[in-house]
């Protein structure tokens, strides 16, 4: 990809033809009924400035800013706008020309210098946990509503899991298989997952090896940059992604696997992120996330019966923009005893969206009690949902009393339950 | 002095409405918003308002207009902006009244069948809303999932089932409205039959020459027991025709009779993959509805009546995920096109169905002389055409040949006894064409009806009824006026 500053491609602009399809899938939209806070309408900003018609002005910023990039306007357009492309464009054009508020510049700076580094938040989120139970959830959350850099720890601080207990799996080593070998996958353990879910690692490693692959888990593996990408970080994307594809491309792997929705959509762009590289590319299409590789797999372990009642959310950047809608419900399901169910309004993003909640909190809160909602009035004992940044969301908004969970830490969990 | 005071009178404008709207949204110094007001679905024609007004509440409406009578202030309404003539765009140096934010379904009392809705609720929405009831919204534009009540009340918006239900005007018992002068009123009522002059009736469909609507008592109509599809196969656009009118010429009227041919079918299979047929030249949808024994009975007769016009192949729709798929590709038609071509433009007009094939014919000896393609999807049964003109915008010489094209289709309908639109509305697209079909007799009536409503002529001014100082007087299609061409005027 370029520098970006030149913004979206134009014949990627005209593609689309204004009809509108796209108003009622989009969040912000729905939520302010304002044009500039549609995809389309974001769309004709790009236009016009494309067409010397408009500034790059603060207010210009703010309804790009504002997109969640959840991608539900993708599924919905006739016209096939690639609208994904035109909006992380349009992010790494404001990023190279726009001079951003002190106080905007400050907090992307820390988020980027931190949360990609696992050695430097796992000491952080230590510390968060010690503050939260210091001063309390509530005093947290009513902070978070503020801008600034203060605004987004408070919200960090909010999102903060109320336990982070898990030991992480031992890394650099090969989990063999259990039973007749089906294949050999590496695991990747991502940034901010490594450091918070490693329940849902080890959840993982379990399932793959019950089902019969040997489980390699890389030392060292850094971060993906999907949150990078997503917030107009060019620069820094393209760097993170090609340190990892150096790092793990010549891995003799039959798939790299990831239980990250928002890592697993970057990763299979890799061939967009880093056009000409052909390791790149080669790395990128051997990515499956891990519902979409043990669905086309098909699972053959004995799972035993929970009885639950889960619901499930569908990450936007598993369902919108992977296409992978069916096989995690096909999955929960196929574990006796496991009633799944869906909320309604399920395809509307929960507000976690990458960087998303702590940029731009107060609609990111809307959403996150609209989600919550939703889901509680099911009545159901679990949530679960495959991506890192949706399980924080939608338990920070949610009952204490209800469980928020990787899919596959369900079917980890059917596994033991198993009768021998 | 005359401009000077204008802006004047936007600055007293834009200080005063800020108190008006309390929970709403002004828009007033976000140029970047501003812009994005500044087309609807039809995005050849443009115009940024001075300040855009996210009304909450019919209270909201109805004070932002009083402002904008008292000031002498154009405005105009606007709901999803789905329009495709230019109906929603701005008045220049005016002011735009969104309702998108007003989508609460009141109530819906399935006694009576009505539903009382805001005008920003989506057409659809309504339907799914009543589903639980056994109920639904009639009239089914392809924008449904999208275009607004209120906006379909000011389009009178029509759809591919209105063969049988009728359109919007059919659906909608009342409504309230913002009158340009900053009253609400309530025109037309629950009982079907209202005496006096049908005021209800000359609003609706107006295109917010007459106002702004606030709020509509629908009416609602019970789910069919029994519904079947199918698609039919055809070697020719003229026996696809023929078949219409045998189905009709039978004293069938069923739901629905669609028609596409092969370049349309071509743009909606690659969007949405509905199965159908890539090697037909034309292919019919029919929708039958009614109880299980009237529909079986039907549908065997519009099979037959297929099969007699030669159809190559028939494939019926075994269940309703199957039919929603074939709906959801022909409702998909237009924005698809962007697929076929970076441009298009939809054309929208009406003929008599026994004229289908003949039109078709005369539409494609038009296209090649232009060097243009046109694919061709529409509601067969009530002969309203939906041409698309597929055009390159890069290539001036080719979009100014489109839009002869599109303009040459239209009057082609008008020459044989039809009209300048089926259901997009005159807008700002075709208000230049209303002279071709109709007189200055009748042009007059229609602008005393209309300032009647609204005498200072600053509600969505420039729209439906054609401004002799631009569109000239003399009949025809749109000629460009000298101070326009110099830069010295805009067209409104």
């Amino acid at each position: 990809m370029s520098a970006g500053a030149i913004g979206p491609e134009r014949r990627l602009i005209d593609a689309c033809v204004h009809c509108g399809f796209c108003l009622p899938a989009c969040p912000t939209y729905q939520l302010s009924a304002n044009e500039a806070e549609s995809p389309r309408g974001r769309i004709d900003l790009m236009r016009r400035y494309s067409d010397g018609a408009l500034k790059l002005d603060s207010d210009f910023v703010a309804h790009i800013d504002s997109c969640l990039g959840c991608m539900a306007c993708v599924k919905a357009c006739p016209s096939g706008v690639e609208y994904e492309t035109l909006i992380v464009e349009a992010r790494a054009m404001i990023q190279a020309s726009f001079v951003r508020p002190a106080s905007q510049r400050l907090v992307r700076k820390a988020i980027f210098a931190l949360m990609p580094y696992p050695r430097r938040m796992r000491p952080l989120v230590r510390l968060g946990g010690m503050a939260k139970q210091m001063f309390g959830s509530r005093v947290v959350a009513a902070a978070g509503a503020r801008g600034g850099l203060a605004g987004a720890v408070a919200s960090a601080l909010a999102l903060l899991p109320r336990t982070t207990g898990a030991a992480r799996p031992a890394r650099n080593r090969l989990y063999s298989a259990a039973g007749p070998k089906r294949g050999t996958v590496g695991l990747l353990t991502g940034c901010v997952s490594s450091v918070i879910f490693s329940s849902t690692e080890q959840a993982a490693i379990d399932v793959l090896r019950a089902e019969g692959f040997d489980v390699l888990v890389p030392a060292g593996q850094g971060c993906c940059g999907a949150l990078a990408e997503h917030a107009g970080e060019a620069r820094l994307a393209g760097r993170l992604a090609r340190a990892m594809v150096g790092k793990l491309g010549r891995e003799r792997v039959d798939a790299w696997i990831t239980t990250s929705a928002g890592c697993g959509s970057t990763l299979k762009s890799y061939d967009r992120l880093l056009a000409d590289d052909t390791a790149a590319a080669e790395f990128s299409g051997r990515i499956r996330d891990i519902h979409e590789f043990l669905y086309q797999k098909g699972l053959r372990a004995d799972y035993g019966p929970l009885n639950i009642r889960v619901a499930y959310h569908p990450a936007c950047h598993l369902a919108n923009a992977q296409g992978i809608v069916d096989e995690p419900l096909a999955l929960l399901r196929s574990i006796p005893g496991c009633e799944v169910l869906t909320p309604a309004q399920a395809g509307t993003c929960c507000g976690s969206a990458g960087i998303y909640n702590l940029v731009e909190p107060a609609t990111a809160e809307r959403l996150g009690v609209a989600k919550a909602a939703s889901i509680a009035e099911l009545g159901v004992d679990v949530v679960a949902t495959g991506n890192p940044g949706c399980l924080l969301q939608i338990s920070r908004y949610s009952d204490p009393g209800l469980e928020s969970t990787h899919p596959v830490e369900l079917l980890a969990r059917a596994l033991h339950a198993a009768p021998v | 002095m005359a401009i000077a005071s204008q802006s004047v009178r936007m600055e007293e404008f834009k200080r005063r409405v800020g108190g008006l709207v309390g929970a709403g949204e002004c828009i007033l110094g976000d140029a970047a918003a501003l812009s994005s007001y500044g087309s609807d679905g039809l995005i050849r024609f443009r115009q940024t308002p001075e300040v855009v007004v996210i009304a909450n509440n019919a209270e909201e409406v109805r004070a932002v207009v009083a402002l904008c009578s008292e000031l002498g202030i154009p405005f105009v309404g606007r709901g999803s902006g789905t329009g495709l003539s230019g109906g929603a765009v701005p008045p220049a140096g005016g002011v735009v009244i969104a309702t998108s934010a007003m989508k609460e379904i009141v109530e819906i009392d399935p006694v009576d069948r009505i539903a009382v809705v805001e005008p920003g609720v989506a057409n659809l929405a309504v339907s799914e809303r009543a589903a639980p009831l056994g109920l639904y919204y009639a009239p089914d534009p392809s924008s449904q999932s999208v275009c607004s009540i209120g906006g379909n009340v000011a389009e009178n918006s029509g759809g591919a089932h209105c063969l049988k239900y009728g359109f919007t005007t059919n659906h909608v018992l009342a409504m309230e409205v913002a009158l340009p002068d900053g009253t609400l009123e309530v025109l037309g009522g629950e009982s079907p039959f209202e005496p006096g002059l049908d005021l209800r009736s000359a609003f609706l469909g107006s295109e917010g020459t007459l106002g702004i609507v606030t709020k509509v008592w629908l009416r609602m109509l019970s789910r069919p027991e029994a519904v079947r599809t199918l698609v039919a196969d055809f070697e020719s656009v003229e026996s696809a025709g023929a078949a219409v009118s045998a189905i009709i010429a039978a004293g069938i009227v069923p739901a629905a009779i669609e028609m596409m041919d092969a370049l349309a079918i071509e743009a909606c299979e690659k969007a949405v993959g509905a199965g159908y047929s890539l090697d037909t030249a034309a292919a019919l949808i029919v929708e039958v509805d009614g109880s299980q024994e009237e529909v079986d009975a039907l549908y065997e007769e519009v099979k037959s009546s297929c099969a007699l016009c030669g159809c190559t192949k028939i494939r019926e729709a075994a269940d309703q995920a199957e039919r929603s798929r074939i709906w959801l590709g022909r409702k998909a038609a237009f924005a698809a096109a962007g697929r076929l071509a970076p441009a298009y433009i939809v054309q929208d007009g009406v003929v008599p169905r026994t004229a289908l094939a003949s039109v078709l014919g005369r539409i494609a000896e038009l296209a090649t002389e232009a060097g243009l393609r046109v694919a061709n999807v529409f509601h067969a049964g009530d002969g309203n055409l939906h041409p698309l003109v597929l055009y390159n915008p890069d290539s001036a010489e080719e979009s100014e040949s489109a839009e002869k094209l599109a303009t040459e289709i239209v009057e082609l309908c008008v020459e044989i006894g039809g009209s300048i639109t089926g259901e997009h509305g005159v807008g700002l697209e075709k208000a230049c064409s209303m002279a071709a079909m109709f007189d200055d007799g009748d042009l007059d009536v229609m602008q005393r009806l209309r300032t009647a409503f609204d005498g200072d002529g600053i509600s969505n001014p420039g729209k439906v009824l054609p401004s002799p100082r631009l569109c000239g007087d003399v009949p025809g299609r749109y000629r460009a006026h000298p101070l326009e061409l110099s830069g010295k005027a805009v067209r409104f």
